[in-house]
């Protein structure tokens, strides 16, 4: 029994999946309901198709995942195109939106973007220093040139004015907005270039220097900690790429999935007032754990 | 084209915003697009903040092209959004510290500060070219938002009929009689100045600023004639020894430009925001600390060398003659 309201994803795959196409899969079953087509006759809002073994059924989206050049010739009537390759996508030739499956190996839900102003206010309104570098590192964590418990980390993360981070901190730093100084093979792992994600330097010294010049200029903090929290989403945070695929292919069903999906995509968290007052402004249902949940109830 | 200028609505509000709104779209019809001005309510207390946002990014936008000029207009939707800020909600960015403002240091203000903050990032981020109207406006948004933008000036309204005049025996100050212009500045001034003051505009301070200029007696040398029309305006302007401007933190002041297009210097504040982009001091009018002594003294100077006082006028004038609506028009359509 499919509870109503959930979004119900068929599948139609064949062949030796690859890794990422079941990452991907997982990560969508998280909050949607999905179905093997494999003798499925029931309802289902759009596929994912990879060598299509079964029927699709009539009128439902279909995104087609391309893993090599002899898939492209397979693709039929797609509603969108999946890749991990660039070029795969370049060479299909059709006018359905198209989006690269990117690494997407982390699930950091919960991280909310804290710019340098917000993250002022915060040590203002805490009494602590006007700029504070911190540190959050495997080894160790530091705060304005004290090592404390790594229990703070996420203090850390989100209320100093730079962040120096390792390669097991950095995706969570820039998922928290972190104006993030790293290493220069950290850098490299997620893709971040110097001074347009984060800044990197070769040796603690040097870091250290960075992120001091960081927390006094608000400016390159800012642009840093937008940046960086795009190349995040972009890039390395699965719950965004599922949401990018789910909006590309499926139209929001009613005024309160329409809504819940702009909500959503300005970054609004579930907690957020704003979706309590859309639910009584525009006179909308609320049921929890529904696809068209817009606010608490 | 069809173009559609998209900008906030306070109500009973009437101000540099709405005059920008109304000659920008003024100025894309005369460029022979078909024009529309769209405005959606506006509330600026935190509780109710993402409400009008919220509207308008689930507003439909049919047309070729939307300008989106302040907050909370660019959260509209179109796949040709060019973004003009005038301003964002200042409330909870550059003046979170004022009195006015709501957003306190509690953990729900900060929380709401941080969502209005990625909720901008977002909106403003779709714009396929983003300008302000000033490098304050430049500059904040860096800092706050980390975003990149250009500056776009534009002419003041009244543009076409301000002239230079004889220098007369006042100091001129058009402006809303509120807190964040300070006209009190000006009454204190007096005090320690020869020169008469004309304050022209209505607002919630004044019977204030009367009570006060009648305490420190010189009421006799202060004039508040309230509202005036645009042709006693433009024969203020024309006639005045200089005009005087020192609100605070000001995005970017029609009324200093208005006063280099009449050819006078102008009076301001070190902390007056933009209007520091035009006044230079000791080039095109001085740059006090706002204090009483500092303005008065400023202005018994200029009245004592009305020579100089010229000088830095046309200085100013030079500096301002070229602002155009059909450079804005071309910048922000192309």
């Amino acid at each position: 029994m499919i509870p109503t309201g959930r979004v119900v994803l068929g599948l139609s795959v064949g062949g030796p999946r690859p890794a990422e196409l079941d990452h991907l899969i997982y990560a969508i079953g998280r909050q949607s309901v999905v179905v093997n087509m494999d003798g499925y006759t029931g309802r289902v809002d759009w596929m994912l198709v990879f060598r299509s073994p079964f029927r699709i059924p009539d009128g439902a989206p279909a995104a087609w995942y391309l893993a090599n050049r002899a898939d492209i010739e397979q693709v039929r009537r797609p509603s969108l195109i999946l890749s991990g390759d660039q070029a795969l996508l370049d060479a299909c030739e059709t006018t359905a939106p198209k989006v690269l499956i990117t690494p997407s190996t982390v699930r950091y839900d919960d991280a909310r973007p804290y710019a340098p102003y917000p993250r002022q206010r915060i040590r203002r309104a805490r009494g602590l220093p006007s700029a504070v570098v911190g540190e959050v590192g495997a080894q160790r964590c530091v705060w304005d040139g004290h090592v404390v418990d790594p229990k703070f980390a996420d203090t850390i993360l989100i209320t100093a004015s730079a962040v120096i981070s390792d390669q097991a901190s950095v995706l969570l730093a820039l998922g928290c907005g972190a104006p993030t100084v790293t290493d220069p093979a950290t850098a490299e792992a997620i893709g971040a270039r110097h001074d347009e994600h984060v800044r990197v330097g070769s040796d603690h010294q040097e870091r250290q220097r960075l992120a001091a010049e960081l927390a006094d200029d608000m400016a390159a903090a800012a642009r840093l900690s937008w940046a960086g929290r795009t190349l995040f989403e972009q890039v390395h945070s699965m719950p965004h790429l599922v949401a990018r695929i789910e909006n590309a292919i499926t139209k929001p069903a009613g005024p309160a999935a329409r809504i819940s999906r702009v909500l959503a995509a300005l970054g609004t968290p579930d907690d957020a007032p704003i979706r309590a007052r859309a639910a009584r402004l525009y006179n909308l249902p609320r049921s929890a754990g529904s696809a068209q949940t817009i606010g608490e109830s | 084209m069809d173009i559609l200028v998209c900008g906030a609505q306070k109500p009973f509000m009437h101000g540099g915003a709405e005059l920008l709104m109304e000659n920008l779209t003024a100025a894309l019809t005369a460029a022979g697009h078909n024009t529309e001005l769209v405005r959606i309510p506006v509330a600026w207390e935190k509780d109710r903040i993402f409400d009008s946002p919220l509207a308008w990014r689930t507003t439909p936008v049919d047309a070729d092209l939307v300008i989106a000029l302040n907050f909370p207009s660019y959260f509209v939707q179109h796949p040709n959004k060019v973004v003009w800020l005038l301003h964002q909600h200042r409330g909870a960015y550059d003046a979170a510290e004022a009195d006015w403002s709501d957003f306190g240091l509690d953990d729900y203000s900060i929380e709401m500060q941080r969502q209005l903050t990625e909720w901008d990032c977002r909106a403003l981020s779709e714009a396929t070219k983003l300008f302000t109207i000033s490098d304050v406006v430049t500059a904040r948004l860096a800092q706050f938002n980390g975003l990149q933008s250009r500056t776009l000036y534009h002419p003041p309204p009244l543009a076409d009929r301000l002239a230079p005049g004889p220098f007369g025996d006042y100091v001129l100050s058009p402006t809303r009689l509120e807190q964040n212009k300070r006209p009190g500045r000006i009454v204190e001034a007096l005090a320690h100045s020869g020169v008469r003051a004309v304050i022209t505009g209505r607002g919630s301070l004044a019977e204030q600023l009367q009570e006060r200029a009648k305490a420190i007696s010189v009421d006799d040398r202060l004039e508040l004639p309230g509202f005036v029309s645009d042709g006693d305006l433009v024969a203020l302007f024309a006639n005045a020894l200089a005009v005087v401007y020192t609100p605070a933190d000001e995005d970017y002041g029609y009324v200093t430009l208005q006063a280099f297009l009449a050819g006078k210097p102008v009076v301001t504040a070190a902390d007056s925001g933009g209007v520091l982009e035009w006044v230079e001091d000791g080039v095109t009018g001085i740059v006090t600390d706002g204090s009483a002594e500092q303005m008065g003294a400023a202005f018994d100077k200029l009245a004592a060398d009305k020579d100089w006082a010229a000088r830095l006028g046309e200085a100013g004038r030079r500096k301002v003659i070229e602002l155009n609506w059909e450079t804005v028009v071309e910048s922000l359509t192309s």
